[in-house]
């Protein structure tokens, strides 16, 4: 009875491994598309109203949910509570410590935004987002594709591996 | 204005610590020079305290601060910047030098910066009570001037005058219109201590924002500090057209230094103003001289 109980649990283990790993796959697109439409919006509101920074963060972090909320509310506040940091820092401090289930790729793309986001006049902002926002579509394009791709590779190499493990004992 | 170091970078703040609370409540600017320890403007003297002796400032340091006073947003302080200023919130202006980056005769921005000074607002209320009764005619303020050498304190008498209006202090109470193209009158909390009948338009063109509450807020009185632009000037004539009591400041130490300039010859000769306030620095102390448009003091 203990052995069965031991081998069921193994199996269900290794299975949600794998539809865990496929689930990650689908909250990084969805990350991904989060921080596409914030900076899409942040854009927007620097051509219309040239409103500073910290106010734009702070909207961007009403208009997001979970992780890209979390990231715009703690670069935010590592800005104004600072004192010392730029914004530059701010965000790069902020994608290193908020828990995105995002790849290292990713990463690296939306530091660029720390370097010009406050740094320059507001065309020149604009530019680079824009620039950034068609990376960005690009990225979460690619991610989608990959995570409906292998989701189902995922979830079958966690059944497998749960089988596999059920066999061997 | 007690908290108006709340606007420095951290270790500008550190560095003022060392003052006491009346000690900071005194200091006029800070004046930043790179490759120099930070010096105190008081009663128009600058001071180095001992503790800031040891500590040459960088260009690096000039930096945080201007970063810190456009809260990171440069696209918000790019037009101040070219006009060599940037106001902090709270109005604190701070003053830019060093080597400006030009494209087609236009300052674009500043490559090298080597100096700043930080100009602290004040709000000293009460300082402008005793000059009311020799500015006031039938329970009504003729449009006045204020003039002055910069720092002595022209910017302070006006929002105290603003205030005594809004609140009714030794004057019926009136509706003011403030123009704050810098920020420095009404920018922020200041608003607040400006009383409850003042409309602050910031951060807006003086000349443009004049007529925008002259049209929109139907203001009894309007408010701009420093006039120094003919267009300034135009829009001051047409709100006085309109009934408007004007209240402005303006540099100059004297009528002969007034007279010699020909934005302010012009001015003088339309009879804009009818009272002028010449401030001067004497032991420390400010003292107000009201003169009336014939020019006698």
């Amino acid at each position: 009875m203990t052995n069965l109980l031991g081998k069921t649990l193994l199996f269900a283990g290794c299975a949600a491994l794998g539809l865990l790993r496929g689930l990650r796959r689908h909250q990084r697109t969805e990350c991904l598309q989060g921080f596409r439409r914030a900076l899409a919006a942040l854009g927007r509101e620097l051509t219309f109203s040239l409103r500073p920074m910290e106010q734009l963060m702070a909207e961007a972090e009403r208009e997001s949910q979970g992780g890209v909320a979390l990231f715009f509310q703690t670069c935010r506040r590592a800005f104004t509570q600072g004192g010392e940091e730029s914004w530059a820092e701010s965000w790069w401090a902020s994608l290193e410590t908020c828990p995105l289930p995002l790849e290292p790729e990713d990463v690296r793309l939306l530091r660029e935004a720390g370097d010009v986001l406050g740094r320059y006049d507001g065309a020149c902002q604009r530019q680079a987002l824009e620039s950034l926002l068609r990376r960005l579509e690009e990225q979460a394009e690619n991610a989608r594709e990959t995570a409906r791709r292998l989701f189902r590779v995922d979830l079958s190499l966690g059944l497998t591996a749960g089988l596999f493990c059920w066999i061997l004992l | 204005m007690a908290d108006w170091d709340k606007v420095l970078p951290q270790f500008l703040r550190g560095m003022l610590s060392v003052l006491s609370r009346e000690e900071r409540d005194r200091v006029e600017e800070l004046r930043l020079r790179e490759g120099f320890p930070l010096a105190a403007v008081r009663a128009g003297e600058e001071w180095t305290h001992p503790a800031w002796r040891g500590r040459k400032l960088t260009e690096e340091d000039l930096r945080r601060v201007l970063e810190t006073a456009g809260r990171g947003s440069v696209h918000t302080i790019l037009d101040q910047l070219r006009g060599g200023y940037v106001t902090a919130p709270g109005g604190v202006r701070v003053g830019i030098c060093g080597e400006g980056a030009v494209q087609e005769g236009k300052l674009l921005s500043f490559r090298h910066i080597t100096s700043l000074a930080l100009r602290v607002p004040h709000t000293l209320p009460g300082i402008a009570t005793p000059l009311l009764p020799r500015l006031v005619e039938g329970g009504r303020l003729p449009s006045t001037l204020l003039l002055s050498p910069p720092g002595a304190g022209k910017t302070t008498l006006l929002r105290d005058l603003i205030r005594c209006l809004s609140q009714g202090e030794g004057i019926p109470p009136h509706r003011v219109g403030v123009a704050d193209e810098r920020g420095e009158l009404g920018a922020g909390e200041l608003r607040y201590g400006l009383g409850p009948r003042v409309d602050v338009l910031e951060n807006c063109p003086k000349a443009t924002a004049l007529l925008m509450l002259l049209r929109g807020m139907a203001p009894q009185v309007l408010a701009a500090d420093e006039i120094t632009a003919p267009e300034d000037l135009r829009a001051m004539e047409e709100a006085a057209g309109c009934g408007v009591t004007l209240l402005a400041t303006a540099h100059g130490g004297s009528w002969e230094e007034l007279r010699r300039r020909p934005l302010y010859r012009t001015m003088l000769e339309e009879g804009i103003f009818q009272k002028f306030v010449f401030i001067t620095l004497e032991g420390g102390r400010r003292v107000y001289t009201v003169g009336s448009r014939e020019g006698s003091l």
